[in-house]
């Protein structure tokens, strides 16, 4: 408790150096007395939160989430590696809910855009006047055959994307394979996905703990891929399929997991040459994903195109609002974007579309435009690591042209394991 | 990252180090008021201020030279877990802060002893020549 009112003395600091002019650009303000709803209290909605409550002080703000704990989802790798452990990646909510702002613990279970509402989980109906869907994604880890999130831990199953238990778990799975050896399974899934690297960085983490453990040789590591991309940025897909040639990792292509049977530990992809059965003795699954029920029942989703399979929320790429509800926009993972479910996308979706809801309570435009940029320090073992950023167009766009993207540096690493958190935090106030 | 700003910076390194962080902005006060306190001792008395500071700053630098392959393992990596230059050059700056530290407290003590000892810039002089 001494630390909050610490922080929050310090963080007022902050915000008085703020005032005082120490800062960028003013940024824009609205004197609005409107109703601003915020489904989800992840890294988008809490990161939403403080920076409304800065640029329209007087309005009204209603946060929802059912959940208490607020995650570092970019530390679930570390964990799965067992370099951190879990309780590093979790927080409380509350601490991150921004003076003035009322938190429902409740998730909203039904949008309405056309009349202006959103009921939460209790049954209660709010009227909004801007609306923030942020509520993150949902693995579907019942739309693979046989497998169960129950599962995560037991029978050689790994899965960092479960939560930060799921992740302690996974790092005892590895420890056991590579105690036993044999065949180490990795993938992911076909559908879009929060953090595309990280299956990748679980498969070089597993080699890298082999190599450190002694154990490389009776150790056999198979990515299989969704299609025939490692990784969707074509100078990242080249370094990163050179890189497994090198350490000896298989790849199978055109791989796409539809069945697990946890008992025999065999599972079952989807081929162009039909199905496909491999056997192993480990296996990291990544489950498909879509936006949470609540958003797919309602009328917020693409219509067509690839993103309404699952359900994505229907935005403009460069704005993050929605072109049939002008008072609605998405923002973080559920928001119908390509490439744009990480927390890198998160920092910089939310001054664009807090600004553009800013500019329209005051009757204006804002120019501010997301380019799409998110960013991956791609972990290829303890210590190491790669820096990749980039844009919608596939553009490398590195912040720091002194770190070569697509060199294993530990510089990079040094941002993953100790600049990152910080950052996120700074964020999740309003901040970076 | 059009919104960078004294209180972002101050923000993100509050979050990332916490109390550490104000911790290390006190020792950086303190250690400016040492640096001044022995210039203004060593002027006093008219000895050479220039040479201190020289030795200071080179015992800051070849220390720092010898804390570099040691600053990975604050991150978890190993000793000299450094790969490219930028990874070099990187740690070398991370380990001027304690480095600075040890050449701070040379200063200090130096012109501390210089003056207890009773030197002064005629002696000094006097030294010079006579070698």
């Amino acid at each position: 408790m001494k630390q909050k009112m610490d922080r929050r003395t310090f963080l007022a600091g902050a915000a008085a150096l703020s005032a005082a002019g120490w800062g960028a650009a003013p940024q824009a303000m609205a004197a609005a007395r409107a109703h601003v709803v915020i489904a989800g209290a992840g890294a988008a909605g809490l990161s939403v939160a403080a920076r409304v409550a800065r640029q329209m002080p007087n309005a009204k703000i209603t946060i929802f989430d059912s959940r208490r704990d607020h995650y570092f989802q970019p530390g679930w790798t570390l964990v799965g590696a067992g370099w951190w452990q879990p309780g590093q990646t979790v927080e409380s909510t509350r601490g991150y809910i921004p003076k003035g702002v009322t938190w429902v613990e409740q998730n909203i279970a039904e949008f309405d855009p056309e009349s202006n509402t959103v009921t939460d989980g209790a049954g209660t109906k709010y009227r909004y006047d801007w609306l923030f869907v942020t509520t993150g994604l949902s693995l579907d880890y019942d739309r693979i055959e046989g497998m169960d999130q129950q599962l995560i831990g037991q029978k050689g199953i790994a899965s960092v994307y479960a939560g930060p238990e799921a992740a302690g778990l996974s790092h005892r799975v590895i420890t056991e394979y590579l105690n036993r050896g044999g065949v180490a399974l990795f993938g992911r899934p076909a559908t879009e996905m929060k953090c595309a690297g990280a299956p990748l960085k679980m498969t070089f983490i597993t080699d890298d703990l082999a190599r450190r453990a002694g154990v490389r040789e009776k150790c056999k590591i198979v990515y299989t891929a969704h299609n025939q991309t490692l990784f969707s940025v074509v100078p990242v897909d080249v370094k990163v399929k050179a890189m497994f040639g090198q350490r000896g990792i298989a790849t199978l292509y055109d791989h796409v997991m539809t069945a697990i049977d946890p008992d025999a530990k065999r599972a079952t992809y989807r081929t162009p040459n039909g199905a496909v059965a491999l056997d192993y003795d480990m296996i990291h699954v990544i489950p498909p994903m879509s936006a949470p029920k609540a958003v797919r029942n309602s009328p917020l989703p693409w219509q067509s195109g690839t993103n309404a399979a699952d359900g994505w929320i229907e935005v403009s790429p460069e704005t993050l609002r929605s072109p049939r509800y002008p008072n609605v926009f998405a923002v973080g993972d559920v928001a119908g974007v390509p490439r744009g479910k990480t927390a890198a996308s998160v920092k910089f979706q939310v001054p664009v579309a807090v600004d553009h809801m800013i500019a329209a309570a005051n009757g204006l435009a804002s120019p501010k435009v997301y380019n799409g940029y998110t960013s991956c320090p791609l972990v290829t073992g303890l210590g190491k690591a790669m820096l990749i950023e980039f844009d919608y167009a596939g553009n490398l766009t590195p912040s720091f042209p002194f770190i070569d993207p697509l060199q294993e540096l530990w510089i990079s690493w040094f941002i993953e394991e100790k600049a990152l958190l910080g950052t996120y935090r700074a964020m999740l106030r309003g901040y970076a | 990252m059009d919104e960078i700003s004294v209180s972002m910076i101050v923000v993100t390194l509050w979050e990332t180090f916490g109390g550490l962080s104000v911790i290390a902005a006190i020792v950086g006060v303190l250690l400016f008021v040492m640096l001044v306190a022995a210039f203004a001792r060593t002027r006093a008395r008219g000895l050479p201020a220039g040479r201190l500071l020289l030795q200071g700053v080179v015992i800051m630098l070849v220390l720092a030279a010898v804390i570099t392959p040691f600053v990975p393992v604050w991150t978890l990596a190993g000793v000299g877990d450094l790969r490219g230059l930028v990874d070099y050059v990187f740690a070398y700056s991370i380990a001027l802060a304690p480095a600075a530290i040890c050449g701070v407290f040379w200063i200090y003590t130096r012109s501390w002893f210089m003056v207890s000892a009773g030197f002064t810039g005629v002696k000094q002089s006097a030294l010079r020549i006579n070698h």
